[in-house]
């Protein structure tokens, strides 16, 4: 073979060794990849209120006593979401003084997820208790609002912003 | 004039001829054969992704929650017949759901949304020759009841016959 032939054929092997050994590089010839995903889910304590802005406003009086008749909404629901044990649902109002009572208590809790209290009175701005025991789980109630009023108490209004907290029990 | 014209000619062609044969003095020829075996390739373009369940995910009243992720890009080059593509996770029971589905497949079909589980399941259908990518969704899903916690997953895509 002349020296120049021998050279073609050189160029030609290197050629072919490239195909042989980049294409299958090029793809790796492999057919499965792997990916490592960590999926972590942190604590977390959800609570919100379904409903507006609320009136109550006592204008009738119970036949018989004469007296002025409580007025009571349930038009607000209580809902939320914990994925620790041990939380409690609590209570408090913006207003350390009112001038008539206004009390709260739960209604359809949700099964399991917790338990109520007694009703709470909004006699000052303390933080209280209104469910307890609440663990693991989503959870709901309706709100029971009732305003009381008696007559030598008179005419008047109270605003209060009533806010909810799920803490530690 | 005529019969030195002819002798010209005769004589040029001659010359070609030879020069033709001169030129193939010594040629060989040999047989390349160029050989294309079935090639498949697959990567992702991200080795790990984290995915967190946090407050911001979670509705007040709701059981679960969720998160998702589509950071990440699967690649592939197949050069073989129609092909699928699956994923399987190492967990052989998560504690936590994690789902995925191929978004935007450049060439085959996106099979619907699966769980993953230690078996593999479609992910992708009807790969043919191509070179070609798609978005990976993942969607983890936690329960409130189910408490705080992590799965590690080592997820793997297998590209199979169809």
């Amino acid at each position: 073979m002349r020296p120049k032939q021998q050279n073609i054929a050189k160029v030609i092997k290197k050629v072919l060794a490239c195909v042989t050994l980049v294409v299958p590089a090029l793809f790796g010839q492999t057919s499965s990849a792997k990916q490592v995903l960590t999926l972590q889910v942190l604590e977390l304590n959800k609570i919100d209120l379904v409903g507006t802005n609320l009136t109550l406003t006592i204008n009738s009086v119970e036949p018989g006593d004469w007296m002025p008749s409580p007025e009571v909404n349930t038009n607000t629901t209580l809902v939320w979401t914990s994925n620790c044990a041990s939380k409690k649902i609590s209570v408090a109002s913006s207003n350390a003084s009112s001038r008539f009572a206004l009390k709260v208590s739960t209604v359809d809790l949700s099964p399991g997820a917790g338990l109520t209290t007694s009703e709470v009175s909004f006699s000052d701005d303390a933080t209280r208790d209104l469910i307890v025991g609440v663990g693991k789980s989503a959870g709901k109630c309706q709100l029971r609002f009732t305003a009381v009023a008696n007559e030598k108490q008179g005419t008047g209004a109270d605003a209060y912003v009533i806010t909810f907290t799920i803490t530690s029990s | 004039m005529k019969s030195f014209l002819t002798f010209q000619c005769v004589l040029c062609l001659i010359v070609l001829v030879w020069s033709e044969a001169a030129s193939q003095f010594g040629v060989s020829s040999h047989t390349i054969t160029v050989q294309v075996q079935d090639i498949t390739g697959i990567q992702v373009n991200i080795g790990s992704i984290n995915l967190t369940i946090s407050g911001s995910d979670a509705i007040a009243g709701q059981d679960a929650m969720t998160t998702t992720d589509q950071s990440s890009t699967l690649l592939w080059g197949i050069n073989g017949g129609t092909k699928k593509i699956t994923a399987q996770t190492s967990l052989g029971s998560p504690f936590f759901t994690l789902k995925v589905v191929a978004l935007s497949p450049s060439q085959g079909t996106a099979a619907p949304e699966v769980t993953l589980s230690s078996a593999p399941q479609d992910l992708l259908l009807n790969v043919g020759k191509s070179s070609g990518s798609c978005t990976l969704q993942y969607t983890g899903i936690a329960l409130a009841s189910q408490g705080t916690g992590s799965d590690a997953h080592t997820i793997t895509f297998t590209v199979q016959a169809q």
